[in-house]
């Protein structure tokens, strides 16, 4: 499923394009840098460079926005300090100016002040802004000015203008929005469902990796990755208020998918049919208050199928009384609440403990491992409040994320460094695993689908090896 | 009809019922059935006419004392509350309010003098995705100069003891908020839609009305001579070229006197650009505002730090029954907007619980 999209999951600007709509790049603007360069490292008294290197901003960003504000304010630097502002090819934004104090205000001068606003601005983006900023004096040392320029003459022409393409803000057109409507209402669901497996990890670092991992959960949900969206109708998705109500239809379809699958012990239900591994799915408050939640609940409880239903938090803060009612639901069909998900920024903005969930689905990325020793330590307060035990770490690619929530003491994990893991063990048991790729592997394991499994000859294997060792515990 | 009764002296009796006074455990839709259905008896009394107030209240009047149907719609209403813990219902007192006619009629009239202005109720039927493309491509042509409004949050200055009458209540404008308004918007544009059916496409479309509002305010003659100002925005739209423009055009007398309202929806759909945002509009001088904040809201949202300078919030049956709670979840250097201050009791209560910023049409009668 990692390179899946769970329709829930797409975070805002995932799916975004790095471009800036109606914010050319001008072509050719490194030749234009090396010709001031020149003639200002030749006449240097009072001449400064800011550079903003939102080239060291880690995928997805730079988003659009980044650039478009932080443009505006050094261009606003730039008319009172006598000044030019070029966007290279790379997304860094460079300010060459006068150093001359700010006649306004008579403090510093104008780009060491702009210097400070936007490190002050990227603060909750990066852990240490000034990493993202130079700021260079060249009658004091030309020389880090001289290497950066330098960095860039050797390049080849520019090709496309990525700055074309689309990307936020865009208002979505008529026919993208149509699209999704079509897809909400007819798409093959049955075909476009997938799964992931949550992993538990014993701490215990003495025994081999795949001693001490057990599934502990199945997730599933919708990808819309087999339909090959068009970029225009994938950039609509990006506006979360779309996706929300996009995601509100689709929920009505895939309760009754569940709900059909549970009847007929189905193979997205049957590993969790008698107590076996728990579910979780992701649900707006809307979908858990109908009348299809209610009908598939009573099912899966008579069937004895434990359930995690994931809200999304920000769904969950603003409907909080919705939330109370939705509790008492789950409660009684015996189904655990999870929000998520959580990345660093709403760790900040939402007291997640006042929620009382089951567990929290917390977004690893490399802003939580680099983040500054007080944001740790606030993440460490917020993680506590919590409790370790109710925490799942997803999206974890790699063996940092896993350490990173080990040393927390956080034990459950989804994402592709466990995908990848799983599907290793099971083409060690397979007969026919010659024929195939690991990547083949964890992507047939990932869809429900039939199309998405073609290819392998032994899909028994798929779901046997994900369920293997059981569920147990709380999920 | 209260006032043929003055005049004609005929006996009356009158029930208000105040829906909007349930708390909102008690405001599910079979609660709100269950309410009505409580009054049913009542239809039976002489004479009986029903109306449909604002907020969801319900008035009934009918000739004679109403004996045993006001009894059973009595007991079916203190049903509906029974059971729950003492404060967080309100008791059948204040759930129900009897009036005599005609002589406590004026008692009445002042009750339905708090009536919000009078508008049909929107359609149920939500936009579609197809009809909100539509209706953003016509929002971005149309002249809305007509569906603009503005109403103004005033500063509160009690100028005697907290009982004091309402004249005797001192109060300042401190800014005003420039909105469209937006059910005539729907009703002139989308009659058999409710603009707001689907919160989440409602929420899409107010980025568009952000656009054109910020057109209009970008226009000198237009802010010419206001003072503070506040308008509502979505975080995408500060981080759009619209909103550059605006500030490029600011007046150098707005800077600082713009306040931007944003929802906590808004924030919590993109935390992440919300932030960057919020760093980038305090560098440029303007004051925030949560706006449309709940006390639950208050009890999960981590303000401290968040850079709001305002807090705002309608005066809800849940806050004026725990006026601590609202006061110990206040981040600190933060000020509480109350919003609904609708009846003379809501300013009283608002300032004697040291609220000293609101809104509402009790204090701009």
């Amino acid at each position: 499923m990692n390179d899946a999209v769970l329709a829930r999951q797409a975070a805002p600007g995932v799916l975004a394009s790095p471009g800036s709509p109606g914010f050319p790049m001008s072509l050719g603007a490194e030749r234009v840098l090396a010709d001031m360069a020149e003639r200002w490292l030749r006449y240097p008294a009072d001449k400064v460079v800011l550079v903003l290197h939102l080239s060291r901003l880690a995928a997805p960003a730079p988003r659009s926005h980044h650039l478009r504000v932080a443009r505006v304010l050094m261009q606003d630097c730039a008319q009172r300090a006598d000044g030019q502002v070029l966007l290279l090819q790379n997304q860094d934004l460079v300010l060459l100016c006068s150093a001359q104090r700010d006649q306004h205000t008579e403090s510093a001068d104008a780009p060491a002040q702009l210097k400070a606003t936007l490190a002050r601005l990227f603060v909750a983006d990066v852990p240490d802004p000034a990493r993202l900023l130079s700021y260079w004096r060249l009658d004091e040392d030309p020389a880090p000015f001289r290497t950066y320029v330098s960095g860039f003459l050797g390049l080849a022409a520019p090709g496309r203008d990525k700055a074309a393409a689309p990307g936020e803000g865009i208002p979505a057109s008529a026919l993208s929005l149509a699209a999704l409507e079509e897809i909400a209402a007819q798409a093959p669901l049955g075909e476009l469902m997938v799964q992931q497996t949550g992993m538990r990890l014993d701490p215990d670092r003495k025994k081999p990796l795949a001693e001490r991992l057990k599934p502990a959960f199945r997730q599933l949900g919708v990808s819309l990755a087999p339909l090959n969206l068009r970029p225009v109708v994938t950039e609509a998705l990006s506006d979360p208020y779309l996706l929300h109500h996009f995601s509100a239809r689709l929920d009505a379809r895939v309760l009754r998918l569940l709900h059909d699958d549970l009847r007929a012990e189905g193979r997205l239900t049957r590993p969790a049919l008698h107590g076996g591994m728990p579910i979780h799915v992701c649900l707006s408050l809307e979908a858990i208050l109908s009348p299809g939640f209610a009908r598939m609940s009573r099912l899966a409880r008579g069937a004895g199928v434990r359930m995690g239903i994931e809200v999304p938090v920000m769904q969950a803060c603003i409907e909080m009384e919705l939330l109370d009612h939705v509790r008492s639901l789950l409660d009684l069909a015996g189904f655990d609440l999870i929000l998520g998900p959580f990345d660093a920024a709403m760790l900040k903005l939402v007291q997640t403990a006042q929620m009382q969930p089951d567990a929290v689905k917390l977004v690893w990325s490399q802003h939580l491992a680099d983040a500054s020793a007080d944001a740790q330590s606030g993440f460490a307060a917020a993680l506590a409040r919590i409790g370790m035990d109710r925490i799942v770490l997803q999206g974890v690619e790699s063996e940092q994320g896993v350490a990173w929530g080990q040393a927390r003491g956080i034990s459950r994990f989804q994402g592709g460094f466990f995908d990848h893991a799983q599907a290793a063990a099971r083409m060690a048991g397979c007969p026919a695993a010659n024929a195939c790729t690991l990547r083949q592997c964890v992507s047939r394991a990932g869809s429900q689908g039939v199309a998405g499994r073609a290819g392998c000859t032994n899909p028994a294997l798929l779901d046997s090896a994900s369920i293997a060792g059981g569920g147990g515990g709380r999920h | 009809m209260l006032r043929q009764s003055e005049l004609s002296g005929a006996s009356r009796r009158a029930l208000l019922l105040h829906i909007d006074r349930l708390p909102p455990a008690l405001a599910k839709p079979h609660h709100l059935r269950l309410a009505r259905e409580a009054l049913n008896s009542l239809a039976d009394a002489d004479r009986a006419q029903f109306f449909e107030l604002s907020r969801g209240r319900i008035a009934i009047v009918w000739r004679s004392r109403g004996g045993d149907e006001l009894t059973h719609a009595m007991e079916a209403l203190g049903h509906l509350i029974s059971g729950q813990p003492e404060g967080e219902a309100p008791t059948l007192g204040e759930l129900v309010s009897l009036f005599d006619l005609p002589h406590q009629a004026v008692w009445l009239l002042d009750e339905l003098a708090d009536e919000a202005p009078s508008h049909p109720p929107s359609p149920t039927t939500p936009l579609d995705v197809q009809q909100l493309a539509g209706l953003e491509a016509a929002l971005a042509q149309a002249d809305l100069a007509q569906f603009a409004r503005w109403r103004t949050v005033m500063r509160l200055k009690p100028a005697g003891p907290p009982m004091a009458p309402l004249a005797r209540i001192e109060t300042e404008p401190v800014w005003e908020e420039r909105y469209f308004a937006v059910h005539a918007l729907g009703a002139s544009l989308t009659p058999d839609r409710g603009l707001k059916a689907d919160p989440w496409l409602f929420r899409r479309l107010t980025r568009t009305l952000d656009r054109r509002m910020l057109a209009m305010l970008s226009v000198p003659k237009d802010i010419q001579g206001i003072g503070t100002l506040a308008i509502g925005v979505n975080v995408a739209t500060i981080l759009g070229a619209e909103f550059l423009r605006f500030d490029d055009a600011l007046p150098v007398n707005l800077r600082g006197e713009v306040i931007l309202n944003i929802r906590p929806a808004d924030m919590l759909s993109d935390p992440g650009a919300f932030l960057f945002a919020r760093n980038f509009v305090r560098s440029r001088h303007y004051r925030l505002a949560l706006v449309g904040v709940t006390l639950p809201m208050l009890q999960v949202l981590d303000l401290a730090g968040s850079g709001f300078d305002y807090i705002q919030t309608k005066l809800a049956q849940d806050i004026t029954t725990r006026p601590d709670a609202l006061t110990t979840l206040m981040p600190g250097g933060t000020e509480l907007v109350a919003t609904g201050l609708d009846r003379a009791s809501d300013v009283r209560w608002a300032i004697s619980h040291g609220i000293t910023l609101g809104r509402g049409r009790a204090l701009t009668r």
